[in-house]
């Protein structure tokens, strides 16, 4: 079978083609062209097939409360406590940008859900307060990338589900990148804010104030505390976990903290069903074409090429952090994960790398992805939540991504800085 | 060899086990052979680990409409579309390899791929073989010697209704957990017990989360090896005598291969620190007990017909001196 | 949005593209509630699993198939609506400096690409959900066929709703002033 599917895909996608579509019509139409349509009904059976699946559910529920903490108020009790904390240093703003993410990233599984909640905060407030907005973008969009790093994630559910890892340890082992990432964009962070001096946004807040807003945003800080006591008490199993934050945001924002009302409800789930509705069927279409590579042997032509490289497993992981920082340009975390997770998994696998070690390398390469120019969902949303051209987010951006890319690897050849946690739960 | 670059026919083998399992060994072997025998006419190729199609049903529907050649479903896997074969899962019924061999070697084998065929299912079964032994009860914290051993207990299991049936009799929780999800499960306790082969549970370092392995063997583990009757019926006769041919090669390795993994599986669950527990004849005894209305459940579904001739065929292959070539771990 | 549009003067193609319009509106807006009331019920059943393995040690046996089953169909049901208002994720930044008319083209051949695509998996679907009658449900006593039948009906109505994008685009090339306004492209996950 030709490779003619690869190229019409994209094309399709050069010129503006729906992701989910391009998926589809790549595929349908190099099977027709070689006179292969015998094999057309393997892409309806993995479109229907590749969504039926019980993990995949975790999706659709982190959507679902995502959307009820953004409508709920949740999210912005999050910055306020933030902001108690850490807001009276200099470029205190920008920290409780970071914070906030942090804190947010143990709710959420997306990174592009943190960068519009936050970003739509925090953007205005920053430029406020004497930081550019491109700045203020640019920092909003790179720490959001710790949103699917720090578990729960809606890309390692996606990897854990497609190349049959735990789901748990690759949780565990996302938290250290996260705190690496986010920690070195922290003191990144606060050099800068000494060379521009950056603001001062509040006089540093008592202890009693600090109490205060404690208590408001307790509920929220105790959602990370329920979901992951309850996985590991075998309350719920990690899928469950989604319904399970979905739930408590809910019963959090109806009935303890007052912010959402019963008739905001039609609004908040039809949002959530159109969001997970878009983002299943891409899965679905993404196996589709995954099913593709894998009868048109084009996983093997990769693999052979990247073995080709080098047979020193060190170099091939610097090669591979390459193809896949290059890929993340182009493709979002999700899809990238779905095609070229079965292609490098196995070849890396063979070559006595920890799969949950693999694992959590590629997911955190392709999340740092969803940043870069040209294709990154997280530019494009704080680019339009900004009102700021991406050229110029991206120019601030770049400390940042540097940042990122150490930070990859690092992980990459210091397999104890990922594997100790989930190891430590049992998980690894 | 422009013949091998260019073949005449594709046969597709699709199946959800991964490289490392004995099935992908049998496909491997059968690969050579057709291969070998139609001298590059005809190319196989083998997509494991749900490659080719997701699961269970997805394969099975593949089978249908032609998409796929070849696809191999435990008795479970098939018992969706072809209830009556379930009873080969009827627990503690085959007594050992020697005498499963045996039976599903013989007559029986030819009357239920007629059964299959006459539902008109798609669906040509071409042999029945091993996929890893024998299904034994593996528990995270309580030690189980006799059936109330299980009472209360969340026992991981497919959907199947048999299955949830006998783990009902022994009075246990039957809880349904996505494969994917059980190491987790029993990881974290929500579930506390599992039924797998040895191979499997080490396969899938289900062991780690693991203490107790109770030899009970209430099941043998046959694979039911499909071919998709729109594809065999256009195949040229000569092309199906290689096909039968590679079949035999499966067969042969595939009953091989779980015979020795199963003693290295056993010797990893130990070396993790689980125990491994053997029942008497009066702990076994205990269980056939508790499990016999199941047959009972299985008849009033299903008719009497293919349980009375399971029995008869046990009987005669026991007759054959299979019982005396016992199997090593029951 | 068919308020936008001048109003249809007699039998024309815009009237044709005015009429499927409020009929894809209809569908898709049908569509839409009740994926809402499906992704309600999923959050329920998984709720209901939960409660009854853990609180009553009593595992339900048919909530994980009909919640996943529930999620296929709620993806589906949603999609037209998507499609329609342009709410699919696409890379834009490539097309968006090619002359108006150039872009217009390309729109067109994509929605045909589409509605074929579409039409093939279409009619593959009647097979998918016949093979589906045999084969029952894991732990449900009906036939996977009822499960399979979002399929024919999700294709149905996006093919639907590209046929309207298809008309409009076509027009919009021939006429750009007509009023044949392209559903509005945004990017979809931003989560407002
Ligand atoms: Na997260
Ligand atoms: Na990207």
């Amino acid at each position: 079978m030709s490779l003619a599917y690869f190229w019409i895909f994209i094309f399709l996608l050069a010129i503006g083609t729906p992701v989910v579509f391009a998926l589809l019509i790549g595929p349908g139409l190099s099977l027709v062209i070689d006179g292969q349509g015998r094999y057309l009904p393997a892409l309806l059976s993995r479109l229907y097939n590749g969504m039926d699946s019980f993990p995949l559910m975790a999706v659709p529920f982190f959507i679902l409360a995502g959307e009820i903490m953004n409508r709920g108020g949740i999210t912005e009790a999050l910055v306020r406590f933030s902001q108690s904390l850490i807001g009276h240093v200099r470029g205190g703003l920008a920290q409780v940008n970071i914070l906030s993410s942090i804190l947010f990233a143990g709710l959420s599984g997306s990174a592009v859900a943190d960068t519009s909640a936050l970003g739509k905060m925090l953007i205005p407030a920053m430029h406020k307060s004497g930081y550019s907005r491109p700045f203020a973008a640019a920092i909003t969009a790179a720490s959001s990338v710790v949103g699917p790093i720090i578990p729960p994630s809606g890309i390692m559910i996606i990897y854990a589900f497609i190349m049959n890892v735990s789901v748990g340890g690759l949780f565990a082992a996302g938290i250290v990148p996260g705190i690496l990432i986010a920690g070195g964009m922290m003191v990144l962070t606060a050099r800068l804010a000494r060379s521009r001096n950056y603001p001062i946004s509040n006089r540093k807040a008592s202890l009693r104030e600090r109490y205060d807003i404690f208590k408001i945003s307790f509920p929220a800080l105790l959602t990370p505390v329920i979901l992951l006591g309850g996985i590991l008490a075998g309350i719920f199993t990690p899928t469950e976990a989604a319904a399970i934050a979905a739930a408590y945001a809910l019963v959090v924002a109806l009935f303890v903290t007052r912010t959402l009302r019963f008739r905001d409800l039609p609004d908040v789930f039809r949002e959530a069903a159109m969001q997970s509705g878009v983002v299943l069927l891409l899965v679905g279409a993404a196996l589709s074409f995954a099913w593709m590579i894998s009868v048109s042997g084009m996983a093997d032509t990769i693999a052979s090429g990247l073995g080709g490289v080098s047979d020193n497993v060190l170099i091939l992981l610097f090669a591979v952090n390459i193809l896949l920082f290059i890929v993340g340009m182009f493709l979002d975390a999700g899809p990238a994960i779905m095609i070229l997770g079965p292609v490098l998994g196995p070849l890396f696998i063979n070559l006595g790398v920890d799969p949950l070690h693999f694992a959590i390398v590629m997911c955190v390469n392709v999340t740092v992805g969803l940043a870069t120019p040209p294709m990154g969902l997280v530019l494009f949303v704080a680019a339009s939540v900004s009102g700021e051209k991406v050229e110029s987010i991206i120019r601030e951006m770049l400390p940042f991504l540097a940042v990122q890319v150490f930070v990859i690897f690092l992980i990459t050849y210091i397999p104890a800085l990922t594997m100790t946690l989930p190891r430590l739960m049992g998980l690894g | 060899t422009s013949a091998k670059d260019q073949p005449e026919r594709i046969i597709t083998i699709g199946f959800l086990s991964s490289p490392e399992d004995e099935d992908y060994k049998g496909a491997a072997a059968f690969k050579e052979v057709v291969e070998r025998e139609t001298v590059g006419r005809v190319r196989v190729d083998i997509f494991p680990s749900g490659q080719f199609c997701g699961n269970e049903r997805e394969c099975l529907d593949g089978l249908g409409s032609g998409l796929l050649d070849i696809h191999m479903t435990t008795v479970g896997g098939i018992g969706r579309l072809f209830g009556a074969a379930q009873v080969l899962d009827l627990p503690y019924l085959l007594p050992n390899d020697a005498v499963a061999h045996c039976v599903l070697d013989g007559p029986m084998l030819d009357q239920l791929r007629r059964a299959a065929l006459e539902r008109d299912l798609g669906l040509r079964l071409m042999v029945i073989s091993d996929t890893g032994g024998w299904r034994h009860l593996a528990t995270a914290n309580k030690a189980i010697h006799k059936p109330q051993d299980l009472a209360g207990l969340k026992i991981r299991s497919t959907p199947s209704a048999m299955q949830q049936e006998l783990l009902r009799l022994f009075g246990a929780n039957p809880t349904p957990i996505a494969w994917g999800e059980v190491y987790t499960a029993l990881a974290t306790g929500v579930v506390e017990g599992t039924k797998n082969s040895v191979q499997d549970i080490v396969g899938a370092k289900l062991h780690e989360a693991l203490d107790y392995l109770t030899l009970d063997g209430h099941a043998y583990m046959a694979a039911m090896w499909w071919y998709s009757e729109k594809q065999w019926a256009m195949l040229p006769e000569q092309d199906r005598a290689a096909v039968e041919k590679g079949f035999a090669a499966l067969k042969t390795i595939t009953r091989r291969l779980p015979k020795e993994g199963e003693q290295q599986a056993l010797d990893a669950f130990k070396a993790a620190g689980g125990t491994v527990i053997t029942l008497d004849a009066e702990e076994k005894a205990a269980f056939v007990k508790a499990a016999q209305p199941l047959r009972a459940w299985y008849k009033d579904r299903y008719g009497p017909e293919w349980l009375d001739l399971l029995t008869a065929e046990i009987a005669r292959c026991e007759g054959l001196g299979g019982s005396s070539r016992g199997h090593a771990i029951r | 949005m068919p308020e936008n549009q001048p109003k249809p003067s007699g039998f024309s193609i815009l009237s044709i593209i005015h009429g499927l319009g409020r009929i894809n509106q209809g569908l898709s807006r049908a569509g839409r509630t009740l994926s809402v009331v499906f992704l309600m019920a999923m959050l329920g059943i998984v709720l209901l699993q939960v409660l009854f393995r853990y609180a009553l040690n009593d595992s339900l046996i048919w909530t994980e198939e009909l919640a996943k089953a529930l999620m296929v169909w709620s993806a589906f049901l949603v999609a037209p609506w998507a499609y329609r208002r342009g709410a699919a994720v696409a890379i834009l930044m490539l097309i968006t400096p090619l002359p108006v008319r150039l872009q217009a083209a390309l729109k067109i051949l994509i929605d045909a690409l589409v509605l074929w695509i579409l039409f093939v998996l279409f009619e593959l679907s009647f097979g998918f959900v016949a093979r589906g009658a045999d084969i029952s449900a894991a732990s449900l006593p009906i036939p996977m066929a009822f499960f399979y039948a979002i399929m024919p009906i999700g294709l149905l109505t996006l093919m639907s709703v590209a046929i309207e994008h298809l008309l409009r685009g076509v027009m919009h090339l021939i006429d750009p002033d007509g009023g044949y306004p392209l559903a509005p492209a945004r990017p979809v996950i931003e989560g407002e």
